[in-house]
């Protein structure tokens, strides 16, 4: 009933605005639609004048809304549709539905003005009409109902309804086609069609079905139902018009008449992926499922066909009667199935399997084409209300240049189902407030996008914001599509203090503070940022960083002895202190030979001395991908498949170690020789490029100089953004993409446009990454403050403002050493190094293992643990580290002889661990609580909570 | 809502039915309930109680221990199945476990073997997350430990952290997930099978009095004052959640002896094995008896790809005295009853032994011990099948797993918590209390 009351009112509204239209109806620019023309005003009511109602605002609603469910491309009941005029002149058992201009001989008026009681009277449920929605529809029939040009109806939801009414009241920006060309080639072939609306405020509606579609030339193809299809050889276009925009689709159709037969890989296989048959819970497991066992996600197709057709003889077909196939009964759940139905006898699915063993479940000739890519559309979306909805394709490129629509056997899944839920057709409902991001599976495929919901009635404005750099741009971009707001910029105080730890790993001096709060120049910020990128200390925040993810550590069970340890680390060291850029660095690693005391780097390959775990590590360290799944079967969260990381390892299959005369030492050497097989087909696989080229490797050359050169290179687009992605999150406690190390298809980038941008940047400055950091402090963003506002407070993901970020271990005991003036002492180091220092991942003490310093072992970015825990709460307050710190440093005993007041002492310690001066009520608080003869236990007790507080563990 | 018999909830009982006034009746539910529905908003809320099980000791067995050199022995299958052990009788008319667990066997009329826990995670890191948390990995959440959620809905007894790791936080998965990280567990960054055993800092230096200390506190809330005010992020009150934790640990002798093990005699300590996994457990004990509500243990490496015989060999023994000895002492001492114990690993391993003489990854079917806390004794649940490929009778997932320790507990585990983005999560998706293994 609330379609009905909401109905009526929107077109008493319309119709009582005659004179001046809010919502002008569309206005296609096709001859053959004049009724879409705005009627004219009423005339007195005293001579009744038949007026023709509109049919974009008035009768389409009443049509899609009542009649559709059982009479449109889905259901339709007494073989009658009603979707378009063509199928309603047309008409169902009873004969034609409607003939225009002819009231009382059109069945569909006389169906809607039975009595309520009659058996036949339409629409069954919910019926009768209101008066006000026959008389529109009389009035419309009887006017001659016009129907404009390429308008087919859907079904539509009482939301759907709503939203469509108050996008009215939007400014139509553009609209796209997806896909932009269709080629149509053989007979079996089919393209779908979604037109996608962008308003000004960059919301996206899917005008599929709003739209009026014609073909330029009908006898090239048909189009039902938003779908192509093959007719006659030849090009046309498709013409889509919506709110008076227009766009072309170019289509070609080739071979219409010639038969495809049905193929295993590329027809049958897809079935099983999208039905879940080879999924890892059923027959995809290792043993595959009641003794039938699938390649998981079709990673062996040879495999998958000779279970189907040979394995316990042709128990699983039957080509006589290729119906009562086994493997055709358990899909449709004729025979018991502990997987249950699949899918229905006759559907689309059904007819593959049926048609491919009628054709002899052949294997595929050799030279079929292999799909190359998928492309999922539409791009992206910015949905606006709960309900509205968006339906998404998918198009698949071959090796022989066709393209085919794989909507049906694509497996679609929502990262978010509570804000952007996806069917199993991809059509995907907007929830609740949040992003989401969308995955096609197709064949070795999976492709994603990015969606973001908001609710509808949103107040809010763009705000007109600075931007310093491009930084700003993107990630301003990003925050208007959420409808955030970003922070206030931080203070002074604040700023010196976080780029201080961010840069150089230490809390400013006193006088550094100082200076720089003096400091009067617009552009001191910038200053002081090009300052501290030239101190030793951030070249050695940044050896500890790359040390991790080089597992720089000592293991006697890998042979890594203390020595080569040591000179692994300076070898490091020297190159970042001496600005060396990132991909030599990479490529000397990649490519080292030699003695592990000669030539430090060859230390990459003692570290880790398996070389398919070096093949995984290469990709986590420099790719940032996790490749680890791919060894056994093809990746089930990414586009990874076994062939490509055996392909990928054969890089590293010829590296050889040996020992050197110091028996500390080994010798990495390049054997010439050796192959690693693949473990389904036991052959080696040739060196190809991780989701690149096969490259030429000449005979006897190195394999890994021909990896090393691509791996760091702008030809590998994974090298900038996985280094750019480090160099982001280190500054913001989370990457653009997080985890950092686990940069996949189903673990996109917040803000992809910013990652680009970063590693374009990288990729432009030498892979200089002093270069990278300085856009990235000198950014608006990394200025923000942690202080929240209404529209950002809920934001963890886009840097909408500064999040507290505790100090990391190292970081945390070097700045408890600096302010209290004590000197550490860590194994094989002079007394008095810092903790960022440490060559050796074993080396640690009971404090930075607790803070979560990483011992080295893994690259996991887990390593380093940043979690707070009651075990770094009671070493602070009992342990050695504060306790025995503050005496022991005399900071205090220091102040009092040199004759300073309480006063002043406790100015200085507040300068000293927080960068700024006490408040005044601090300050008074702190005074009256000490001894006033004997003004040091209570001082150092002051210091003590200082060391103890949140503002000083925390950069904010 | 009591929970003291297993309660099967209504399947289908979405969020939107229970905001749904026309059901208050239908279900049984007071206006009180339905008052209290309300105020929770769309989430489903269930009273947290207190369940048979008033404590839980989680033995986890990380690498995926064998089931065939356990609990589920095929002494009849061919030797390539059946492995290099015998099996042998149990306290359980009927029942035999491998000979690796003799001290279990005589004690196997107090615990629960569930023979038929299935899942599909074949991956170390995935099915850890399911043991870990009821849940299947989702590339979208991260989701909390078993101890996570019962710190979560208890909080702290007798002055003790709710939730303990020993020694060390198991793996990433033990974690509080999309909760505060005031959840998390308190690692003991020891072993108790060291010597000088000592959890550190839990008291206060030599030479700082109690007079002291609380001058020190107040000092402290006064320079804390402005950052908290001006600040709010989940990391900062977890922070301040610990100190509160370690104030109470600090001032509580009760609680500081809990982790004392001198106070335990060599006696005792013999008859666990003076070992890790012994000591490991009779800490757990100590633990549980005085107050913690959650321990979780781990004990050793069972990712035995090669050579399954000497892996079992070198590490049976301890695992088999160790684990008899903790049920018979938390028998002995009347905590069995509320002390639920889970024995778990991350899978089993496949039914055939491979060409290295030993056993690969195997989700499909593997065991779980369960025992005391309102939990049967003395029974078998479930049943793989001849060769242990499948779950024969009963195929217990992890989901029900799940629900029914929570359910032992006292947390209905429907129940839904606020995941962010005011997303409300279930306990565990659901689940059902397997009332075959309830008393």
């Amino acid at each position: 009933m609330k379609i009905v009351s909401l109905l009526l009112f929107s077109s008493l509204i319309l119709s009582g605005n005659q004179e001046t239209p809010v919502n002008p109806p569309t206005k296609p620019e096709a001859p053959a639609a004049p009724a879409t023309a705005v009627p004219a005003p009423a005339p007195a009511p005293a001579k009744p004048v038949v007026i023709a109602p509109d049919f974009h605002l008035e009768v389409r609603g009443i049509l899609e809304s009542t009649c559709i469910s059982c009479h449109g491309a889905d259901s339709q009941k007494g073989g009658l549709r009603l979707d378009t005029l063509a199928y309603m002149k047309k008409g169902g058992d009873s004969g034609p539905a409607l003939i225009p201009g002819n009231k009382e001989e059109s069945i569909l008026l006389e169906r809607i003005h039975l009595p309520a009681d009659d058996e036949e009277i339409m629409p069954p449920k919910n019926g009768p009409l209101n008066a006000h929605y026959k008389d529109i529809l009389d009035r419309w029939v009887g006017t001659g109902a016009t129907w404009p040009k390429g308008v087919q109806l859907k079904e539509i939801s009482e939301r759907e309804l709503v939203l469509r009414n108050k996008s009215k009241n939007k400014q139509l920006v553009s609209i796209a086609a997806y896909p932009k060309s269709i080629t149509l080639k053989t007979q079996e072939d089919f393209n779908s069609v979604v037109l996608v609306a962008t308003y000004s405020d960059d919301v996206t509606r899917d005008v599929t079905f709003e739209s009026s579609m014609w073909l330029e030339n009908s006898a090239i193809a048909d189009f039902r139902d938003k779908i192509l299809y093959p007719k006659q050889q030849g090009e046309t276009k498709l013409l889509a018009e919506f709110d008076g925009k227009r766009i072309e689709v170019p289509v070609v159709v080739t071979e219409p008449s010639v038969p495809r037969p049905v193929s295993f890989k590329l027809d049958v296989m897809p079935v099983f992926m999208k039905a879940g048959c080879n999924t890892g819970s059923c027959h995809g497991s290792a043993r595959g499922q009641d003794r039938f066992m699938l390649s998981l996600f079709g990673y062996d197709p040879e495999g998958d066909h000779y279970r189907i057709t040979r394995e316990q003889g042709t128990r699983r077909i039957n080509l006589a009667i290729p119906e009562e196939s086994m493997l055709v009964e358990k899909a449709i759940g004729t025979v018991p199935h502990s997987g249950g139905k699949l899918f229905g006898k006759e559907s689309k699915h059904w007819k593959t399997l049926v048609d491919w063993l009628k054709d002899g479940a052949n294997k595929d000739p050799k030279d079929i084409a292999k799909p190359t890519n998928i492309e999922l559309f539409p791009p992206s979306a910015l949905l606006e209300g709960e309900g509205a909805t968006q339906q998404m394709t998918v198009l698949a490129h071959y090796s022989d240049g066709t393209t085919r629509d794989v909507t049906p056997l694509t497996v679609f899944q929502s990262s978010n189902d509570v804000s952007a839920a996806v069917d199993e057709k991809g059509l995907v409902t907007a929830g609740s407030r949040g992003e989401a991001f969308m995955m096609a599976r197709f064949n070795i495929f999976t492709v994603g996008i990015p969606m973001v919901v908001i609710p509808e009635d949103l107040k809010y404005q763009r705000p007109q914001l600075p931007a310093n750099n491009y930084v700003d741009s993107h990630v301003h971009n990003k925050l208007h599509k959420l409808r955030m707001t970003p922070s206030e910029v931080c203070s002074d105080e604040v700023f010196v203090r976080r780029l201080y730890l961010d840069i150089t790993g230490l809390l400013p001096t006193f006088e550094e503070s100082a200076a720089f709060l003096a400091d009067a120049s617009p552009d001191k910020r910038s200053k002081l940022i090009d300052k501290l990128l030239e101190k030793k200390e951030f070249t050695e925040l940044w050896v500890m960083k790359f040390a991790e993810l080089l597992q720089i550590h000592t293991d006697d069970n890998q042979g890594m002895s203390y020595k080569a340890t040591l000179l692994y680390f300076n070898w490091l060291k020297d190159r970042i202190a001496n600005n060396v850029p990132m991909d030599q660095i990479v490529k000397d690693l990649l490519t080292s030979k030699g003695g592990t005391f000669t030539n430090p780097a060859t230390n990459y390959y003692q570290v880790e001395r398996d070389n398919l775990k070096i093949t995984e590590n290469v990709a986590q360290v420099f790719m940032g991908m996790r490749l680890q799944c791919a060894q056994c079967h093809n990746h089930p969260f990414d586009r990874w498949t076994q062939d490509e990381y055996f392909s990928f390892a054969s890089f590293f299959s010829q590296v050889g170690r040996k020992r050197a005369a110091d028996p500390r030492e080994n010798i990495i050497y390049n054997r010439n020789s050796g192959e690693i097989n693949h473990p389904v087909h036991k052959k080696p696989m040739t060196p190809k490029f991780l989701g690149d080229d096969t490259p030429e490797i000449p005979k006897g050359s190195d394999r890994r100089e021909v990896l090393a050169e691509w791996l760091a290179s702008p030809k590998n687009p994974f090298f900038a953004r996985n280094l750019a992605n480090l160099v982001w999150a280190h500054f913001f406690g989370q990457g653009i993409i997080e985890p950092v190390d686990d940069v996949r298809v189903s673990n996109p980038p917040s803000n992809p446009e910013l990652l680009d941008e970063l590693s374009a940047k990288f990729t432009e400055y030498n892979y200089d990454f002093k270069k990278l950091v300085r856009d990235v402090c000198n950014s608006r963003i990394y200025q923000l403050s942690t202080k929240t506002n209404a529209s950002n407070e809920s934001d963890t993901r886009n840097f909408a403002r500064s999040h507290l970020r505790r100090l990391r271990a190292e970081v945390m005991l070097d700045v408890i050493s600096q302010t209290t003036e004590t000197k550490n002492k860590f194994q094989g180091l002079p007394l008095g190094a810092k903790a960022i220092q440490i060559a050796d991942g074993r080396v640690s003490n009971y404090f930075l293992t607790t803070f979560g310093r990483a011992k080295r072992e893994t690259v996991c970015s887990c390593e380093v643990v940043m979690e707070p825990s009651l075990s770094q709460a009671l070493h602070l307050l009992n342990g050695y580290t504060t306790n025995n710190r503050i005496r022991q440093g005399k900071v205090v005993e220091a102040s009092l002889k040199a004759g300073k007041k309480p006063d002043q002492i406790i100015d200085e310690l507040y300068l000293r661990c927080y960068s700024r001066k006490p408040s005044t009520a601090e300050k008074a608080n702190l005074l009256a609580s000490l001894d006033s003869e004997n003004p040091r236990e209570g001082l150092e007790d002051v210091f003590w909570a200082l060391l103890n507080s949140k503002e000083f563990m925390f950069n904010h | 809502m009591k929970t003291n018999t297993c309660l099967e909830l209504p399947k289908h009982f979405s969020r939107r039915e229970f905001m749904h006034v026309g059901l208050v009746g239908g279900l049984g539910l007071t206006l009180a309930d339905f008052m209290r529905i309300k105020a929770h908003g769309a989430q489903k809320y269930y009273d947290t109680v207190e369940g048979p099980a008033k404590s839980v000791i989680h033995i986890y067995l990380p690498g995926g221990m064998a089931h065939q050199e356990s609990f589920d022995p095929k002494p009849y299958a061919p030797l390539e199945y059946r492995g290099p052990f015998k099996s042998i009788k149990t306290k359980i008319p009927g029942v035999h476990f491998s000979e690796n667990f003799k001290e279990t066997a005589k004690i196997a009329d107090k615990i629960t073997v569930c023979r038929s826990m299935t899942h599909g995670e074949a991956a170390h890191e995935r099915g850890t997350h399911n043991m870990f948390t009821g849940y299947k990995p989702s590339p979208a959440i991260k989701f909390p430990s078993f101890g996570s959620v019962v710190s979560h809905e208890y909080g702290s007894r007798k002055n003790l952290p709710p939730y303990v790791c020993v020694p060390n936080v198991p793996n990433e998965f033990a974690g509080s997930g999309y909760l505060s990280s005031s959840y998390g567990p308190f690692g003991l960054g020891s072993d108790p099978a060291q010597g000088n055993f000592k959890v550190r800092d839990l008291s206060l230096p030599n030479e700082i009095s109690n007079d002291r200390f609380s001058k020190r506190r107040s000092l402290l809330d006064t320079v804390d004052d402005h950052f908290r005010k001006a600040e709010k992020s989940d990391a900062l009150g977890a922070m301040d959640k610990f100190y509160n934790d370690a104030y109470s640990l600090i001032s509580s002798k009760e609680a500081r002896e809990a982790f004392d093990m001198t106070k335990e005699s060599d006696k005792v300590k013999d008859r666990y094995g003076k070992n890790q996994a012994g000591q490991r457990m009779l800490l757990a004990r100590r633990l549980v008896e005085s107050g913690v509500r959650f321990v979780s243990l781990t004990y050793g490496g069972w990712d035995m790809h090669q050579n399954i015989e000497a892996g079992f060999n070198r590490q049976g023994p301890e695992l088999d005295k160790a684990y008899a000895a903790l049920i018979s002492d938390l028998d002995e001492r009347g905590l069995l009853d509320s002390t639920l114990v889970m024995l778990s690993s991350e899978f089993g391993r496949t039914p055939k032994i491979n060409k290295d003489s030993g056993r690969d990854h195997y989700p499909r079917v593997f065991s779980v011990a369960l025992a005391g806390g309102g939990i049967t004794r003395g029974q078998v649940y479930g049943a793989s099948d001849a060769f242990a490929t499948a779950p024969e009778d009963n195929p217990l997932s992890v989901e029900d797993l799940a629900t029914t320790v929570y359910d032992r507990i006292g947390i209905v585990a429907d129940k839904e918590l606020m995941a962010p983005g005011d997303r409300p999560m279930e306990i565990v998706d659901g689940g059902k209390v397997i009332k075959e293994l309830c008393v």
